[in-house]
């Protein structure tokens, strides 16, 4: 979005439910918006301009004879492409299940945003079936980070990151199995909320590995990331493992500042491994919130291959049919690793799922004397595009399957996270997980909101040159 | 994980896999396979390197 209209989804939401300016003149202003930027960013798979209209024009209208208005009145948003839009098939990224029959229904997430006032403005690029950190994706195209058009989004939720950083619209959904809401995140210098595992409903979402999916908003405010995290809490009975508990607002409490807050950097495997910068990214945070402490979340070396192997083996039985059938429609370097990930032994993947118990009650150990613990979320800046290997710490690595070092021993017992941007210079972003424990999102929000006010973490729209 | 070579060959193994899977592989794709399965196979040592008690069980339903 540009010109007149506010550009965050509090401010659009205020201004909508203020009748300043109409739901529909927003989402036109978006529209447009789109179309300048997309053709470079490549962001977007689907517009969904008639629908958005018909929306905004029915809102419009409802609050024009006084109908209440909802906490996000008016907020144009947009959902990676593996959450279900009714009238859409559900592609998640790939040529195989874009034959699907279109979605009957929006997904939970999408209907609870609505309900909140939201406008569903179009499906966003990912990475296929979600097996993926670049942003790259062979049958629609990759997406380019706005902040530098040459190099990667980051992924999997690559268009949810791109639509941010460029403007596009002021909040996105996107999916993290095992960093695909941070890494984005971090490459494109905006603000992603990985829930508690359990936490938000991934009822009419394409599964990838169900043991450690996650669903959860992408905004350029944490009061955005806050706003849609209320929107969306609540029980579901379509999703197996959705919690059965109540929601628990943060908006009341995101401006409780940091006071009483034991805060810790995570040492040890977090401090290696990384370009240096990823690691002056957390000490410029640390610093900002006075912490001079560390954690160590011994053996996270172990969850992190623990989480790389459940992800091999559930994805590859998630799609053993489709490898059998048309093993020729996928992008190649997803479907080897899926094809490897079918013929790992059974006892390996079992010892995976019970070191997953063994390490979560460690790390909780940890939270009886830690509130939020903060760890680079990437072990650089965002590659180039097609880049395929980068080296860290003096070792040659494959840049696909080690973008997610950081992330994967947090996201594998399903502590809630929130990623914020971090700007060291005048180069590409980087991010840092603020992490707590679980069902304390309202924790990690506010450190990140803290450090959104006091301007250590800002999310810039990119100028596009 | 680093993509360092394991003790393991698994051309054999791949090799007998896929027809017990249902799966063609095209000779093509058999060195990308093989690799990946040996870096699966690189985590997968380090999980049963680890002394883990006898009485830990996975979670049936995983809660946070």
């Amino acid at each position: 979005m540009s010109g007149s209209l506010p550009t965050d989804a509090a401010s659009i939401a205020a201004a909508v439910a203020e009748r300043r300016c109409s739901a529909r003149s927003v989402v036109t202003e978006t529209l447009a918006g789109i179309a300048r930027a997309d053709r470079r960013v490549n962001a977007f798979t689907d517009v969904l301009a008639a629908r958005a209209l018909a929306r905004a024009d029915a809102l419009d209208a409802d609050l024009a004879q006084g109908a209440a208005a909802g906490p996000l009145a008016g907020v144009p948003f947009a959902v990676k492409n593996l959450i279900d839009v009714a009238e859409l098939p559900t592609r998640a990224g790939s040529k195989i299940n874009r034959e699907n029959p279109p979605a009957l229904r929006d997904g939970a997430l999408v209907r609870r945003l609505e309900a909140a006032g939201a406008i569903l403005l179009g499906a966003l690029n990912m990475g296929e079936y979600a097996y993926d950190f670049t942003g790259e994706n062979i049958h629609d195209g990759d997406a380019h980070n706005p902040h530098a058009l040459g190099h990667m989004t980051g992924g999997s939720s690559s268009g949810s990151g791109a639509a941010l950083a460029a403007g596009m619209v002021p909040l996105t959904l996107g999916s993290d199995t095992n960093g695909s809401i941070r890494v984005p995140a971090a490459f494109c210098g905006c603000f992603g909320l990985k829930p508690t595992y359990g936490r938000l409903s991934r009822a009419g979402s394409f599964p990838f590995v169900g043991s450690l999916d996650h669903l959860g908003p992408m905004a350029r405010s944490v009061i955005d990331l806050a706003l849609a995290y209320d929107a969306m809490q609540g029980p579901d009975p379509d999703d197996p493992v959705l919690a059965a508990r109540a929601p628990e607002p943060v908006m009341p409490v995101l401006d409780s500042g940091i006071d009483g807050l034991r805060i810790a950097v995570a040492g040890g495997y977090f401090a290696r491994g990384g370009d240096p910068d990823a690691f002056a990214a957390v000490g410029r945070v640390a610093e900002a919130l006075g912490t001079p402490h560390t954690v160590e979340l011994s053996e996270a070396h172990r969850a992190r291959a623990a989480a790389y192997l459940i992800t091999a083996a559930e994805g590859a039985t998630l799609h053993l049919d489709r490898l059998r059938s048309r093993p020729g429609d996928f992008d190649p370097a997803v479907r080897d690793r899926l094809i490897a990930g079918a013929m790992i032994p059974a006892p390996f993947v079992e010892r995976a799922q019970r070191f997953r118990r063994w390490y979560r009650d460690a790390v909780l150990d940890l939270f009886g004397g830690v509130d939020v613990i903060l760890a680079p979320a990437t072990p650089c800046r965002a590659p180039k595009g097609g880049q395929t290997h980068f080296t860290l710490d003096g070792v040659s690595l494959p840049v696909r399957a080690n973008i997610g070092v950081f992330t994967q021993p947090i996201s594998f017992i399903g502590l809630p996270v929130v990623a914020v941007p971090i700007w060291l210079d005048a180069g590409l972003p980087l991010g840092v997980q603020v992490i707590a424990a679980p069902w304390r999102e309202d924790l990690a929000l506010r450190v990140a909101h803290h450090l959104e006010r006091t301007g250590v973490s800002t999310a810039p729209i990119a100028e596009l040159t | 994980m680093t993509q360092t070579a394991s003790a393991v060959e698994p051309e054999p193994y791949v090799a007998a896999a896929a027809p017990l899977l249902g799966i063609t592989l095209d000779e093509s794709w058999t060195a990308s396979v093989t690799a990946n399965l040996r870096v699966l196979a690189a985590a997968a040592a380090l999980l049963t390197d680890f002394p883990l008690p006898d009485a830990v069980e996975a979670a049936q339903r995983f809660e946070a």
